[in-house]
C-alpha cells in the first residue's frame, strides 16, 4: 500500500499521489501517460519531474537520481499517478506499445514491443533502466525464450541488484536451454520409451508411483502427486538410477533412454527451484486413461487475494492443442474450455462430467464452459471479461 | 546452510554433464523450492481433475473422428 504524503489515506497499491514542490505548471490531462524523472532521494521520498514540474511522493520501487519511468495520470485532486495500469484488462494493444517505446525512447522492434507487453501484463512499473537491462538481457542470451522464461526474466531484472543478475546469466543458459515445455516432452517421451525396456520391476513401480496419474482409477484413488511439484521424486528417481545402473544390465539404448531422463529430471529440478523463485508455477502431469499415457501441460498462477489461475493444454496433434483455463477460489472454479471451430455435445458432455466432478470431489462451486477461440481474461468474482484474441502460450 | 535436497541435488549436477557453478543464488532457490512450490490441495486436485478432463476429452475426439 502507498500512502500519500499530502494526506493520510491509503491508495490502492501501484498508485502514487503527489504534492507540488515548487510552482507548477498545468496538469497533465487525466489518462495521458507522463514522463516521470527522479531528481534525488530525500528520506524516504523522492523529488520527481514532471512535465516540467517538480512533485514530491514515496514509491513502491527503490530507485535512484536520475531513473525515468513513465505513470498513467489517474486523478489531479490529489495528483494520482498509476504506474502498473497501462493496459486494459492487462495486455497491451500495439499501439499502446508504439506509444510507450517511443516515451522511453526505446527502438521499436519485435523484441522490444514484445517485452514491453510483458512487462506490463506482470504489472511491473515501467522502469526504464529496467527495461533496458532486460532487452539487452534477452538480446545477449543465447537461448530460446519463452512466455514462462520471460516472465521469469522480468521478475529477476525488477528484484534482484545488478550483482545477482550478473551471477544468473550463465545459470539461465544452461539451465533453461530448453523450455519447461519441451522438457516435459522429452520426459514424458522417455518414460514412455523405458516401457519398452526390460527394468527391473522396481524402476517401473517408482515411475508409476510418483508420476502417472491413473485416470480409470480416478474414482477410487486421487494419486496428487503426479500434478504437483514432482522435484523429490525426479531426484529420487536420479538416485535410483544411479544406484541400479550396474545390476539393471543394459544394452546402449537402454542406457541412453535412463541417461537422458537422468539429465532431464535434474533439469526439471533445477528449473522448478528457479521458477519457483519468482512465484512462477509451470508443470505437466502424465496420466493413463485406456492404457495410453497422455501429456498434460498447466500452469499456475497467483491472482489477488486467495485465487489462482489454471491454464491447463493437451496438444490433441502437432499443430492443434485444446485449453481448459479458470480462475480456483476456496469456493469455486469458474473456467472456459477454448476450443477452434465449435462446441459440440461431446466437449460439452464432458465440460459437465467436470464440473460434476469438482462440486462432488471438492465440495464447491464449478462453472467450466466451452468458449470459441477467443482467450479470455479471467477475474475474481463470476464475470468473465472478454478481449482480442491473445496467444496463450504456456 | 544447504538443507538435504540441496546438499543432494548440487551432488547430482556435479555428476551429470549440466555446467553451473554452486553459488549463493542456485543454493537458495534449491533450499526454498520444496516451500515455494508448495500448492493447496483443492489447487492440486483441480489441476488433476482439469487434465483428466482434457485427456478424456482428447481420446474421446479422437475414437469419434477414427
Amino acid at each position: 500500500m502507498i500512502e500519500s504524503i499530502t494526506n493520510s489515506a491509503k491508495v490502492q497499491e501501484g498508485l502514487i499521489q503527489l504534492k507540488p514542490s515548487s510552482g507548477f505548471k498545468a496538469l497533465p490531462s487525466v489518462n495521458s501517460t507522463v514522463q516521470v524523472n527522479v531528481l534525488e532521494k530525500i528520506g524516504s521520498n523522492y523529488r520527481l519531474l514532471i512535465n516540467g514540474s517538480v512533485y514530491q511522493s514515496n514509491l513502491p520501487v527503490t530507485t535512484e537520481k536520475g531513473e525515468e519511468f513513465l505513470a498513467k495520470v489517474m486523478s489531479h485532486q490529489p495528483l494520482t499517478l498509476g504506474l502498473d495500469n497501462f493496459a486494459k484488462f492487462g495486455q497491451l494493444d500495439a499501439q499502446s506499445a508504439s506509444l510507450l517505446l517511443s516515451k522511453l525512447k526505446i527502438a521499436e522492434t519485435d523484441l522490444t514491443k514484445t517485452l514491453l507487453e510483458k512487462v506490463v501484463s506482470s504489472k511491473k512499473p515501467l522502469l526504464k533502466s529496467k527495461i533496458d537491462r532486460l532487452i539487452e538481457y534477452a538480446e545477449n542470451m543465447d537461448i530460446k525464450i519463452d512466455d514462462v522464461l520471460m516472465q521469469l526474466l522480468i521478475s529477476a531484472v525488477w528484484n534482484l541488484s545488478e550483482d545477482k543478475l550478473k551471477e544468473t546469466k550463465n545459470i539461465f543458459e544452461e539451465v533453461f536451454d530448453i523450455s519447461f515445455e519441451e522438457l516435459s516432452k522429452q520426459i514424458f517421451a522417455l518414460i514412455n520409451k523405458s516401457n519398452e525396456l526390460n527394468l527391473s520391476q522396481g524402476y517401473y513401480d517408482l515411475v508409476n508411483d510418483s508420476f502417472i496419474l491413473d485416470a480409470e482409477n480416478f474414482e477410487q484413488q486421487l494419486n496428487i502427486s503426479a500434478v504437483k511439484d514432482k522435484s523429490e521424486r525426479f531426484l529420487n528417481l536420479i538416485q535410483f538410477i544411479y544406484e541400479n545402473e550396474s545390476q539393471l544390465n543394459l544394452d546402449n539404448s537402454a542406457n541412453d533412454v535412463l541417461s537422458e531422463l537422468r539429465t532431464f529430471s535434474l533439469k526439471y529440478v533445477l528449473q522448478k527451484a528457479l521458477y519457483g523463485k519468482f512465484e512462477i508455477y509451470p508443470e505437466f502431469a502424465i496420466l493413463k486413461r485406456k492404457g495410453k499415457l497422455e501429456l498434460v501441460n498447466f500452469r499456475l498462477e497467483k491472482n489477488d487475494g486467495n485465487s489462482y489461475r489454471v491454464i491447463s493444454k493437451i496438444d490433441l496433434d502437432k499443430d492443434d492443442s485444446f485449453f481448459i483455463q479458470g480462475l480456483f477460489t476456496n469456493e469455486k472454479f469458474i473456467g472456459e474450455a477454448i476450443v477452434n471451430n465449435k462446441i459440440d455435445e461431446l466437449v460439452k458432455n464432458q465440460l459437465n462430467v467436470l464440473n460434476k466432478k469438482i462440486s462432488q470431489i471438492l465440495k464447491i462451486v464449478a462453472d467450466v464452459k466451452g468458449k470459441i477461440k477467443n482467450i479470455t481474461t479471467l477475474v475474481e468474482g463470476d464475470s468473465i471479461i472478454t478481449h482480442q484474441p491473445i496467444n496463450v502460450n504456456i | 546452510m544447504k538443507n538435504d535436497f540441496t546438499k543432494q541435488v548440487i551432488r547430482m549436477v556435479k555428476k551429470s554433464k549440466i555446467n553451473i557453478e554452486e553459488n549463493e543464488f542456485i543454493s537458495e532457490a534449491l533450499n526454498s523450492s520444496k516451500s515455494n512450490n508448495a500448492m493447496p490441495v483443492k489447487l492440486n486436485m483441480i489441476a488433476a481433475l482439469v487434465s483428466d478432463s482434457l485427456v478424456s476429452i482428447k481420446q474421446k475426439l479422437g475414437d469419434s473422428n477414427e
